[in-house]
């Protein structure tokens, strides 16, 4: 995936000076900012930002005493014309931001100069997304860090193009994730998922409440593993466990924690079981069960079937 | 007249003073035409122009419509503020009316934490917006140290105890 969390870890860039280019410059100093607009560009440690318009804001003076007389209002601080230290960016309209191979397009994007935050949301309509090579990957809002490679997302929505190496004759599989917030973590080539994770690969549909995705160096997804009670639907079948290990390789998913499968009347226990997403072959280990063949008769006799 | 000497007392302070090598005044038409002209300017503390503290300006040509309240400083205007701040741009206009500042060449312009440049510039008066244009492009210094203290509204010693009094 977005080779996010592909180890091409470039060392952290200390903070550096942003330059700018814009069509007009307006300073208002009552109100402690500055006004960009026309297309605007922004750069700062191989970040390159664009976009329609942009707002600087000042931070606020921090050396004056407390007032004495009246409580200050916004605008009430000394007025800022430039060579103040700045508190954030907005950059507005058509925002699209460069980051070595790495873009993200949005409707809006505030960079934080405390925080070391880039934060990119959609207008409502189209959510931002964020391109990694062929990888896309969107949510409601994106979060940047500036210090390290790494990205969290709210409401991540994903495609792992690369997840599944399918042989020429096969179809291409894209694996789909939702989940409520995405982690990335550049350095430790991971990708964590967590509340409400939702894998989607063809008929196979996998829930849980966290999942961790982990990536070679050529960024690869190789496993991904499914932690805290996993449920795990294809077609008629379903399988339950605590945890769920897919091998990326193999196309396996590997049940584990109180694992069982029920399938049109049948129900398998195990120590493991192994589901092969392509063939719907099932192994499982120290199986025990229920077997209901008549209910199977109506079934093609497939690649597929039950190794216990 | 040579060696001119001038001040601009604004609410019972001087908001600005100055020098010209030379100036002429036509009666006529209310004209004013100076050379070699340097301004020290004290924005008041609260204004646009107020963070700068003592301002500077030097411009080779200075031409004024005092009935109209217009005038231009040309052969290249530069600024220098207490806090660091210089700037300079080949001339400048002023419109009294209007109420504004604007210029139609090259700024160029840094000081503590930045530095900026455009092909134009429009400003009011007072310093309570300033607007670069004709495409623009400069640095800015996110966590720079603080901007040194204005120390605008700086008036001549004599004057201040002249007011307490």
């Amino acid at each position: 995936m977005i080779a996010l969390a592909a180890a091409l870890a470039v060392a952290a860039a200390p903070a550096g000076p942003v330059d700018f280019t814009a069509q007009t410059m307006r300073m208002e100093p009552r109100e402690r900012r500055t006004l960009l607009d026309g297309s605007v560009r922004l750069s700062r440690d191989g970040m390159v930002v664009t976009g329609d318009r942009a707002v600087v804001e000042f931070a606020p003076d921090e050396q004056r005493p407390p007032p004495q007389r009246k409580a200050r209002r916004r605008g009430r601080d000394d007025p800022a014309l430039l060579g103040q230290k700045l508190e954030r960016f907005t950059v507005d309209g058509n925002v699209h931001v460069q980051r070595g191979k790495r873009t993200a397009d949005g409707a809006h994007g505030v960079f934080d100069a405390r925080g070391q935050t880039l934060v990119l949301t959609g207008d409502g309509k189209d959510d931002p997304v964020l391109r990694d090579g062929s990888e896309t990957l969107m949510g409601d809002r994106i979060v940047m860090r500036l210090d390290t490679e790494d990205v969290d997302v709210q409401k991540p929505r994903l495609v792992l193009r690369r997840s599944v190496p399918e042989a020429d004759e096969a179809p291409q599989l894209p694996t789909r994730v939702e989940a409520s917030r995405l982690s990335l973590d550049r350095s430790e080539r991971l990708a964590r998922f967590t509340d409400d994770v939702v894998v989607r690969r063809g008929d196979v549909v996998v829930r849980g409440p966290r999942m961790d995705a982990h990536y070679d160096s050529s960024g690869e997804l190789t496993h991904l593993y499914l932690r805290g009670g996993v449920e795990l639907r294809q077609g008629d079948r379903r399988a339950v466990a605590q945890n769920a290990d897919y091998d990326a390789r193999t196309r396996e998913v590997l049940l584990t924690g109180d694992p069982r499968v029920f399938d049109r009347g049948d129900v398998l226990v195990g120590e493991r079981i192994a589901l092969a997403l392509d063939t719907h072959e099932i192994r499982v280990e120290r199986a025990h069960g229920r077997l209901r063949p008549e209910v199977h008769q109506d079934e093609a006799r497939p690649a597929s079937g039950v190794k216990p | 007249m040579h060696g001119v000497a001038f001040a601009r007392l604004s609410d019972g302070r001087v908001a600005a003073r100055g020098t010209a090598r030379e100036m002429a005044y036509y009666r006529t038409g209310g004209r004013l035409d100076g050379r070699v002209a340097v301004a020290s300017l004290y924005p008041e503390v609260g204004t646009g122009y107020g963070t700068f503290g003592e301002v500077l300006l030097t411009a080779p040509r200075v031409e004024g419509d005092l009935g109209n309240k217009r005038g231009n400083a040309s052969g290249g205007v530069t600024f220098h503020a207490s806090r660091g701040d210089q700037g300079t741009t080949d001339r400048v206009f002023w419109d009294g009316p209007a109420d504004r500042l604007s210029g139609d060449r090259r700024v160029d312009a840094q000081g503590p934490g930045y530095a900026v440049h455009s092909q134009g510039f429009s400003a009011r008066a007072d310093g309570s917006d300033v607007t670069l244009t004709g495409g623009v492009a400069g640095t800015l210094e996110p966590t720079g140290d603080p901007a040194p203290q204005p120390t605008a509204n700086r008036q001549p010693a004599s004057r201040k105890r002249a007011e307490r009094r």
